[in-house]
């Protein structure tokens, strides 16, 4: 049986007629089951929105390279360049020696001192266009110095990096793409479409559908008895959760973790505002039959509905049996100006974290989380917007490395980010703009971790007697595919490879579809 | 549509069939030609082209003809949202002790209701409000003060039936959009290879609020090339030279310096920006097909403006802005699917308002609300028609309907309503500048996307934010808005009662069939609602009038959650 028949049938499932399926279904089970790792796994996908600078988040120290960031950031009425390694943080009031600036606000690059030094695992070439170090010494990297964590995960071997992703059709130099042939991905640098580039696995998508559901499709074969539950998300309106069958759950972030909105009046009986008959009726026009209903829209408005009230009390439930086993983050300072403040971001994970608690109960065997930051659209401010997201990533991937070793489950569970695009290596003045290619992280004890995968490209403009062969003008051409990034956390997470062409279609025009980067 | 129980509704919609007939049959040149039956379908009118029909509004619309309507409509006056936040700060900021309080994007939302409810100007309203979702500005992701958002609702406002070019221009010169998407402070790069202008707002204003990403035919269909595929409408190379015309553009000020182009001085936040030529690039700008020429010297104020007019000129003109206009507007006042035809016929009122003139938003939205595929039952009742009702215009059809006012006068709207846990939704609060939905959203898995249709504000319908509405709804309903100061004791539905008795379940029925379903509420809701009504009884054989009346505002209000939990009212028809 082929998968998309299967899916159709699912499809069917669906729409109200399961019983004839038992069969199909246990024979795919049995079929998925002999390759797929046992135990509980679970993808996060965090997605940092509006496109994140990872020239601030990722850089080669080496001179040759540091030279050209350096010319190229630090500029403008607020540059954005950070200090090298070894920088001594500048309080305000005081001088820098690297930049000859007094330091006036906590936003001012100097005051945090210098990047923060890695060492990866493997040592990565030298690029071509790139002018090695004196002596041979193996290329140097550091990241931003706001995320010691990060560094820390990193020197332990829980993170590794992945340079330079992003979407592709095929394998492309400067050259073909100065050339257009090979075709580039269509309306790279728009956000709305390379949002749905990169949540849909598919770079010329339609955004109905994104790969964290197509997985769940999957899954659901597999196991379709928590297939309510198989795809979750924090955030609304987004494409990666869901499926073409499997529909994304949205769960509510509260103080406590993760919650299911129940609909009040439907938990009541009897009489009610003078009437014995207006619950009942309220119920029937909350949940209509929607065979009865002519009006497509209404039908489908319905049939949220209809998900939301089956789905929440087995949700609230489940929840409740795992109280108190996800570990609550721990408070954020905002290092711009002491303050504590929320951290948005942990406490969706601790949402995901909760969730996963419950996840034996829900019956669900794999699962994919989607969690969102936004704010990283730093076309201007960027030195305060930035500064802080980034510590606040820094926090809550710490915490939920920390929950997840808590409750047993870092082999189990791989987080990893996403975002638009890159940001234009350029300053503009006080930010950057939209570009392509990208650093990106994955967390877990099954990641290979302490490593940067993929080659590291070589940055600058060009100008008349240097070509850098990685970048387009101001944006980088990717040297790893989207796709072969998300395949390769999709092999992880247990999709069989006869499945990946449907949700990557162009994964097949690279040289690999397994990056190597995860412990199987 | 109901045809028991309701002569009157039967009678409306056969003459509002009678009537497209004859639009039809004649196959006018403009649909904005088309006319009502006087008596007929107004609050069905009113439900598409207001916050909601009311008694007043209704007798409104039935006393002239629909020309009459638009054009009274254009010239009611407007709730001035900048004096309404500047009062509030006022109040607000002598109301703490320690003045330390101001307003905040509270009081924006307070004159939101202030004017959606008591408005006379609704068509502007409603227009300004569809506005703000192409030509998006918002309090999320930004450091937008309450200030300059009301100064931008103004300008939505006052040109909101004026002209789409003149709307392009203040909206671009606004400190709203200028600090939105980064105008105020970029600046030229000409000289210097490692840097560039910024691209937000040059992208934006052509992919979100004029051409979008593939050239559209006049129907909004997608133009091909040979494969097959969607033509690209412009490529990054047009991005980079338009934004060039948006650079040294900062905060008016009578001496500008350095520090005023990209800090307001006082009271300039409220006021256009202004050319700042030292900052501003004098390259020579192509984009669209258009070039503007390079400077010879450095450009004054004079010269800005004229290369800022023509910049916008280039984007106005493309083949792409009436349909693309017109297929949003439609879908924001009337149906997530239009026709073919009636994108072509909305978007050639655009492109020419039968005097020549482009871009007439008062033309466009009356050839909107007018045509046949918005009036006629017929048309409405095919499976694939309507739109889901926005939560914002949820609550505002309620809150209208019922006649719900503020006691102190300041609409206090209580809780935060853009959580999801609320309506999801609030003025000016889009998460992203892609808007609360987009225009081609299709839920996944859903009979809308397997037709290849669009369904746009279901990309806010999700388990959490259906449930909660539900919640949030059946609560107001319940107060009868949601706090003391902004509440209705629904008046005018419990006065159907004759003196100590119970209400009519059927005069109940119709009433809200017309106030919150356009009478054209489904049979099924309408007899559940008599059902429900004639069983919601008093205590006893022998109730007491306090006991007759607390049965009678629980008729209205069991009637009333009805109607609000309903895909009959949620899907506006």
């Amino acid at each position: 049986m082929s998968k998309f028949s299967r899916r159709d049938l699912l499809q069917f499932a669906a729409l109200g007629a399961a019983a004839p399926l038992a069969a199909d279904l246990a024979l795919v089970g049995r079929t998925a089951a002999a390759a797929a790792p046992s135990g509980y796994r679970a993808l996060v996908c965090v997605f940092l929105q509006g496109g994140n600078d990872a020239n601030n988040l990722l850089l080669a120290t080496d001179a040759d390279t540091w030279g050209r960031y350096w010319a190229a950031r630090w500029r403008g009425t607020d540059p954005i360049a950070l200090m090298p390694p070894g920088t001594a943080p500048v309080a305000i009031g005081s001088k820098s020696s690297v930049t000859g600036r007094t330091v006036t606000a906590t936003d001012n690059p100097e005051y945090w001192g210098g990047v923060l030094p890695i060492t990866p695992a493997t040592a990565q070439a030298w690029p071509a266009g790139t002018q090695p170090t004196a002596g041979g010494a193996a290329r140097t990297f550091a990241i931003n110095p706001l995320m010691p964590l990060t560094q820390s995960l990193f020197s332990q071997g829980s993170l590794g990096f992945l340079a330079n992703v992003g979407p592709l059709l095929s394998p492309l130099t400067k050259a073909q793409y100065l050339a257009n042939s090979p075709s580039t991905p269509p309306r790279l640098y728009s956000h709305s479409d390379q949002q749905a580039t990169w949540q849909s696995g598919q770079v010329a998508g339609t955004g109905a559908s994104g790969w964290g559901g197509l997985i769940a499709d999957a899954e659901s074969s597999v196991s379709p008895s928590g297939v309510d539950f198989i795809s979750i998300t924090t955030a609304g309106g987004v494409v990666y959760p869901a499926g073409k069958t499997v529909n994304s759950y949205r769960v509510n972030v509260t103080s406590t973790g993760a919650a299911a909105q129940l609909i009040n009046v439907l938990q009541k009986t009897g009489t009610y505002n003078g009437s014995p008959l207006v619950l009942s009726a309220l119920a029937q026009t909350i949940l209509p039959n929607t065979s009865m209903l002519t009006n497509i829209l209404a039908a489908d408005y319905a049939d949220i509905v209809a998900r939301s009230v089956q789905t929440a009390k087995t949700f609230s439930t489940a929840i409740a049996g795992a109280a108190g086993v996800a570990p609550a983050p721990t408070a954020f300072t905002n290092p711009l100006n002491g303050k504590v403040v929320d951290n948005p971001l942990a406490d969706q994970l601790y949402a995901v974290a909760t969730t996963m608690a419950a996840s034996s109960t829900l019956a669900v065997n794999r699962q994919v989380f989607f969690v969102q930051l936004g704010g990283f659209d730093t076309h201007d401010g960027e030195n305060s917007r930035q500064s802080l997201l980034l510590a606040q990533l820094d926090h809550a991937l710490n915490y939920f490395a920390a929950a997840m070793k808590t409750m047993g489950l870092d082999g189990a569970v791989t987080t990893f980010t996403a975002s638009d695009f890159n940001r234009t290596f350029t300053t503009n003045g006080d930010g950057t703009d939209h570009a392509w290619g990208s650093h990106h992280i994955v967390m877990g004890s099954a990641v290979k971790g302490g490593d940067i995968y993929g080659q590291y490209p070589t940055l600058g403009i060009d100008t008349t007697t240097w070509n850098n062969p990685n970048a387009v003008g101001n944006a980088l051409i990717p040297t790893t595919s989207a796709d072969q990034y998300l395949a390769t956390l999709a092999t992880w997470l247990g999709v069989p490879a006869g499945s990946l062409p449907a949700i990557f279609p162009n994964l097949a025009n690279f040289p690999t579809a397994n990056l190597g980067f995860m412990t199987p | 549509m109901r045809t028991d129980n309701a002569a009157g509704g039967a009678a409306v919609g056969a003459l509002a069939v009678a009537a497209g007939a004859a639009v039809i049959a004649a196959n006018v040149g403009g649909p904005h030609k088309a006319t009502l039956p006087p008596n007929g379908g107004a609050a069905r009118f009113l439900t598409q082209a207001t916050f909601g029909p009311t008694d007043a509004s209704i007798a409104d619309f039935q006393s002239g003809t629909m020309d009459a309507w638009f054009a009274n409509q254009a010239a009611q006056p407007s709730l001035d949202f900048l004096a309404w936040v500047n009062r509030r700060e006022a109040e607000i900021n002598a109301a703490d002790p320690n003045h330390l309080a101001h307003a905040t994007s509270a009081q924006v939302q307070e004159a939101f209701w202030a004017a959606a409810l008591g408005g006379q100007d609704q068509l502007r309203q409603r227009m300004a409000f569809a506005l703000s979702q192409i030509f998006v500005v918002s309090f999320v992701g930004s450091q937008i003060t309450p200030r300059i958002a009301a100064a931008y609702y103004n300008l939505l406002l006052a040109n909101a039936l004026g002209n789409y070019r003149d709307l392009m221009r203040v909206v671009t010169l606004s400190g709203a959009m200028g600090m939105y998407l980064n105008i105020i402070g970029n600046i030229e790069a000409d000289k210097d290879p490692t840097r560039h202008p910024d691209e937000n707002y040059a992208r934006e204003i052509m992919q979100l609020m004029s051409i979008g990403l593939s050239k559209l035919n006049m129907d909004g269909s997608y133009q091909t090339d040979f494969d097959g595929n969607p033509i690209p409408t412009y490529s990054h190379d047009d991005i980079a030279g338009l934004a060039k015309v948006f650079t040294g553009w900062g905060w008016s000020s009578s001496t500008p310096t350095a520090s005023t182009f990209t800090r307001a001085p006082a009271g300039s936040d409220v006021l256009p920006l202004i050319p700042y030529p030292q900052y501003h690039s004098v390259l020579s700008k192509s984009f669209l097909g258009g070039i503007i020429p390079a400077y010879s010297a450095a450009p004054n104020a004079a010269q800005m403006y004229a290369e800022l007019d023509t910049a916008l000129n280039i984007i106005f003109n493309h083949q792409n802005v009436p349909p693309f206009v017109a297929k949003q507007l439609i879908q924001r006042f009337v149906t997530s699917n239009p026709s073919p035809a009636y994108i072509s016929d909305v978007a050639h009122v655009f492109a020419n308002n039968g005097q020549g003139v482009r871009g007439d938003l008062a033309a466009t939205i009356k050839a909107v609300l007018t045509h046949y595929e918005a009036r006629n039952l017929q048309a409405a009742a095919r499976p694939h028609y309507g739109k889901l009702r926005e939560p914002m215009i949820r609550l505002a059809n309620f809150l209208r309907a019922f006649g719900a006012t503020s006691v102190s006068g300041n609409f206090l709207t209580g809780p935060d309503l853009s959580q999801a846990t609320q309506l999801d939704q609030a003025l000016l609060f889009s998460p992203t500048v892609f808007n609360f939905w987009a225009p081609s959203y299709a839920p996944p898995g859903s009979r809308v996307a397997a037709q290849g249709l669009r369904a746009p504000e279901f990309q806010a319908a999700d388990v959490l934010t259906t449930a909660s509405y539900v919640n949030m709804i059946l609560g107001v309903v319940q107060v009868g808005g949601w706090s003391k100061d902004f509440a209705t004791a629904y008046p005018n539905e419990l006065a159907l009662a004759p003196s100590g008795q119970l209400i009519p379940a059927i005069a109940l029925a119709n009433r809200l069939n017309t106030l919150l379903c356009g009478d054209n509420m489904p049979s099924p809701l309408y007899q559940r609602i008599v059902a429900v009504v004639n069983s919601t009884v008093p205590p006893g054989s022998k109730p007491t009038a306090a006991q007759i009346a607390t049965a009678n505002l629980y008729r209205v209000q069991n009637a009333v959650a009805l109607v609000m939990v309903s895909t009959d009212f949620l899907i506006q028809r």
